[in-house]
């Protein structure tokens, strides 16, 4: 065999499965990318496979290629792939709406708005997807905040269960009655007494406390008000002064979680914790619908949600927005509720589910009908940033320091967290 | 520091002979892959990273470009940037002076002529071994307030240990003692200096009668002074790189009232999370001009405290 | 330092005891500081081990369990069950075999050319060479990084082990301050012999410079191993961790988990210990050689 001809087949070798393909009816691959909390169950992970699978089947023009990330780092893992042109078609993650305005977002208000999928969502989850009125995400979710309990400490205390209507002072109350430290049994678990109290839970909103502005751009006038000083002083009072909270070393043998313990009579937890509590509790428990400020006011919900994106550099884009359709649609908001893994992110998959009447499921369907507010971490890009330290100086100068001035602490922090974030938005 | 080059005289390239100019190509050959790594990942990105720092720029996209206002943001309002510089130099203002001290005492410890001491100085080396990020895994449990073995060990002598790195006061003393933990690798620097003080010096002091203290202020601190030395420009520069143990025993954005924020722990919050990469090269840049300043007067001052031995041979 | 002294004329006070009263005392104070400071260091790898072994039960046990019991040595598969840690190896083994194969490379290859070929600008470039080491390297950590993401080198081994094949400069420079202490008569007797220049390094420098390359791979691999911040920031795969970034994100998933935590830690310290034990020698000589820099 001459040289030549070799190298003509060399050649015809390389072109051969290109040529395949394009004779083939064109097959595009959608690149997913996932994120995965260290605590998140074998199920949880498992389904992203199924949905992938599951949408293939039904899509047979669409592969989906799926990556798993462990949400540390990712965003940063996102950019860096989008700034070598090699950007995910689709990801799903925790952005606050703001970031929009990096520029690396497809706009899908006209994929929307054609499929009026929108309409299906809980508001709370249109929300966190918009920003300056065109919408860059739709959600996978749908988590509301709610307080678990466990029965079995309060009928050992002779105490009645909580009920939907109870106010914030009945909440501490219960808290204290049923904290028995020396049989180590502890009225709440430990995110009331955090930031966790402030950030995480309803409990700030109930109080009336804000830490910034709806468009998340200042926290001068938010954070250092009366309302979020005596919103705070009331969490951490939880720890110092009624000494109701789970201590540290709970939490050093079962995490954030220190329900799971059977020593905690409450929690605030969400959506996000009932997989974990339904698999391993080994006590009997319920939940019920957070406190409200006093018998005057509603109960204002807390509500979050994880978010699908595109990329605006897709090559795929209508593939890819199929997926997207698809995935924040009901059959696959069906799948992974049934399986136990992710809460619908609209009322008429519950509803099908038969979860607006289950007495578990329907505490968060009747926050999520009611939500609006987006919690306050989500409200700016540079939330982690620039707010979230300053807040938790005030609670570790409260716990660690002794020090007790909430508002001047406050006060102090807010002007830190404006500067860097007029630094952040380049002010 | 540069006392060991001493390099042959060569003319320029014109006046070379064929031979020479053949010799020369091929030594540039030799060394290609090094002035290629040179200018790929050290020159180029130093000068990238200096124009970086008059910038505004998250990756994607096209750098902004900001003129001086990432440095006079640094300087002004970013109390950020005064913590990790506090934190940093609090460190080490403690943690230097330590070290000399711990690793000349277990140089000592080592350089006793006792049977089995091969052994001993194994084990005193094996901590330095042991990855960053495992020996401070280790710690951040040996340093758990009820559970951990150091505050039972402290209560057995009648102390309440405190909250070791939940507590703002106590953070850095945990990272000091984490790295004082491998304090046997730079022991080992100590003791070839101390094997190499020539014996006489010592049993001359001894017949004069000289005691232990005597010759240990007289004799080996002034002539382990250049080893000191040079541990301690190696130690400062290791200082502010210092970023694993912080990351792990103190968290990724400092620990509480971010007392554990090492300078090099902020550089990757504002560039890695934050992704502020200007503003990131330019808290490098900082840094660099600091630790420059700072050599160059310990590289100064060597003079009134370093003693240097000129006429006995320095190669072995 | 303190038994250095031999006490060949008895003077003053210590004439009251006898030479080897003397040396006994020595001896004991000696073994027993000794013993003492070796207890103290061991004790976090003994604490290691011993919480590697626990169940979950035994780690919270107030006051703490010394020695386990039953020893939980199932800890172990338990590990490379919850995390890929079989993986984790796997990888830093690769990752630290490229960077070995890349400095023996290039710095065996730099160092002969600065120890022995001249040419114009030899000491200007050996200055700079080391003046890099006086500058944090973390100064190019920004630009490096957007360098490999704008190659698309991000989630790849490629940032981790290229710049190896380009030599470190304190490799560099210790192995040419090596090569320089061989005599120059044996190249010279070469090329009389019509050896080339390659043929001299690898004939004749190369093999006469093995301690040296062993320090080379040593340092290369404790270091590769140890390293933390660039796996940290380069890989975003699991599946690509190296077993300290595994490590830690083990500790955030399993921040509970202690024995687990602390049996990983064991098997992330083994490696680099068994390294230790076989090189010893030279890594102790070798570090005199750094020591000889001041």
């Amino acid at each position: 065999m001459n040289k030549r001809l070799l190298l003509a087949l060399a050649l015809l070798a390389l072109l051969l499965p290109t040529v395949l393909v394009v004779a083939q009816d064109e097959v595009v691959t959608v690149t997913w990318w996932a994120t995965e909390r260290g605590r998140d169950t074998a199920a949880t992970r498992d389904m992203h496979f199924t949905l992938a699978r599951t949408f293939e089947e039904s899509h047979p023009n669409i592969r989906v290629a799926l990556s798993l990330y462990p949400s540390r780092g990712f965003a940063t893992r996102v950019l860096t792939a989008i700034a070598a042109n090699e950007g995910p078609d689709v990801f799903y993650h925790y952005f606050a709406p703001d970031i929009a305005n990096q520029g690396f977002l497809e706009d899908l208000t006209p994929y929307i708005e054609a499929s009026g999928a929108a309409n299906n969502w809980f508001p709370s989850g249109v929300n966190r997807g918009v920003y300056e009125g065109r919408t860059y995400a739709v959600p996978r979710d749908a988590a509301a905040g709610f307080v678990a309990y466990n029965k079995d400490l309060f009928d050992a205390a002779g105490v009645a269960y909580p009920e939907e209507g109870w106010t914030i002072a009945d909440f501490r109350a219960l808290a204290n009655q049923l904290t028995n430290r020396d049989a180590d049994i502890y009225g709440v678990g430990a995110i009331v007494g955090g930031e966790g109290c402030m950030l995480w839970s309803p409990f700030s909103f109930n109080l009336g406390a804000e830490i910034t502005s709806p468009d998340g751009r200042d926290v001068v006038g938010y954070m250092d008000t009366p309302e979020t000083a005596a919103a705070m002083t009331w969490c951490l009072e939880l720890v110092t002064e009624d000494q109701v909270t789970a201590p540290v070393e709970l939490q050093d043998q079962f995490g954030e979680l220190v329900f799971l313990s059977g020593n905690v009579a409450m929690q605030s937890i969400s959506d996000w914790e009932l997989a974990a509590i339904t698999e391993q509790a080994d006590f009997n428990w319920a939940v019920v619908a957070p406190p409200r400020f006093d018998e005057n006011t509603e109960v204002i919900p807390w509500t979050d949600s994880y978010m699908y994106y595109m990329w605006n550099g897709s090559k795929h884009k209508d593939a890819a927005w199929q997926l997207m359709e698809w995935l924040s649609g009901p059959e696959a908001q069906r799948i992974a509720a049934e399986a136990g893994v992710w809460t619908p992110n609209g009322p008429a998959v519950y509803q099908e589910l038969g979860w607006d009447t289950d007495p578990i499921r329907s505490v968060s369907y009747n926050q999520l009908i009611n939500s609006e507010r987006v919690p306050n971490y989500l409200r700016s890009q540079y939330f982690w940033d620039c707010v979230a330290g300053p807040l938790s100086d005030a609670r570790v100068r409260w716990i660690e320091g002794g020090e007790r001035d909430v508002a001047a602490m406050l006060a102090e922090g807010a002007v830190q967290a404006q500067a860097c974030l007029d630094d952040n938005y380049g002010n | 520091m540069m006392s060991v080059i001493n390099l042959p005289k060569i003319g320029v390239w014109r006046d070379l002979s064929a031979s020479r100019r053949r010799e020369a190509l091929i030594g540039y050959l030799f060394i290609s892959p090094w002035m290629i790594g040179f200018v790929i990942f050290f020159l180029g990105p130093i000068i990238a990273s200096l124009i970086l720092s008059f910038t505004r720029w998250n990756i994607v996209g096209d750098p902004i470009w900001v003129g001086l206002d990432n440095y006079a943001t640094i300087f002004g309002e970013d109390l950020r940037f005064k913590k990790a510089v506090e934190v940093t130099l609090t460190y080490s203002i403690f943690y230097l002076p330590l070290e000399v001290a711990c690793g000349i005492g277990l140089a000592v410890l080592m350089n006793l002529k006792l049977r089995g001491i091969g052994l001993f100085r194994t084990l005193f080396y094996m901590p330095s071994v042991v990855p960053q990020v495992a020996a401070a895994l280790v710690w951040v449990w040996m340093l758990n307030q009820r559970y951990g073995v150091v505050n039972t060990l402290l209560k057995n002598v009648g102390v309440q240990g405190p909250n070791w790195l939940g507590s703002p006061s106590y953070v850095l003393p945990s990272l000091i003692i984490i790295a004082l933990w491998g304090v046997g690798g730079s022991a080992i620097i100590y003791l070839a200096g101390l094997q190499n003080i020539p014996e006489v010096l010592y049993e001359a002091a001894t017949v004069d009668g000289a005691n232990f203290l005597q010759k240990f202020f007289r004799i080996t601190l002034p002539l382990l002074s250049p080893t000191i030395f040079f541990q301690l420009v190696l130690g400062l520069i290791g200082v502010f790189q210092t970023f694993t143990p912080a990351f792990i025993a103190a968290g990724e954005t400092g620990g509480p009232l971010q007392s554990g924020l090492f300078y090099m722990l902020y550089i990757y919050n504002r560039g890695f999370i934050s992704l502020r990469m200007g503003y990131a090269s330019a808290l490098a840049w900082i840094m660099t001009a600091f630790i420059l300043v700072v050599t160059v007067l310990v590289l100064r001052s060597s003079r009134y405290w370093v003693y240097y031995e000129t006429d006995r041979s320095r190669n072995k | 330092m303190m038994a250095e002294a031999t006490f060949r004329q008895p003077t003053t006070r210590k004439a009251l005891l006898d030479e080897r009263q003397i040396e006994l005392v020595q001896k004991i104070l000696g073994y027993t500081m000794l013993i003492a400071v070796a207890a103290l260091l061991i004790l976090p790898l003994y604490w290691m081990i011993s919480t590697a072994l626990k169940s979950p039960r035994q780690m919270f046990e107030l006051p703490p369990v010394w020695v386990p019991n039953p020893l939980e040595f199932n800890n172990f598969v338990q590990v490379f069950q919850e995390v890929p840690f079989g993986r984790f190896l796997l990888n830093t083994i690769i990752i630290v075999a490229l960077n070995i194969l890349g400095e023996l490379f290039a710095v065996t290859l730099v160092a002969y050319g600065f120890a022995r070929i001249r040419f114009p600008g030899r000491s200007i470039l050996f200055l700079l060479m080391l003046s890099t080491l006086m500058i944090p390297y973390h100064v190019t950590l920004v630009p490096r990084f957007i360098l490999f993401a704008k190659l698309g080198w991000i989630n790849t081994y490629l940032p981790l082990t290229v710049p190896a094949f380009t030599g470190s400069a304190f490799l560099i420079f210790l192995v040419r301050q090596y090569m320089m202490s061989i005599p120059f008569d044996l190249d010279e007797a070469a090329y009389i012999d019509g050896a080339t220049r390659f043929g001299v390094f690898w004939r004749i420098i190369l093999p006469l410079s093995r301690p040296a390359l062993v320090l080379v791979v040593v340092f290369t691999f404790v270091g590769t191993w140890n390293d933390f911040l660039q796996p940290l920031i380069y890989l975003n795969d699991p599946n690509m961790f190296t077993v300290s970034l595994g490590l830690s994100f083990f500790q955030g998933a399993r921040e509970t988990n202690w024995n687990l935590l602390m049996a990983g830690s064991l098997l992330a310290t083994i490696p680099p210990l068994i390294l230790f034990f076989i090189a010893q020698r030279q890594l102790i000589g070798g570090i005199s050689i750094e020591g000889l820099k001041g």
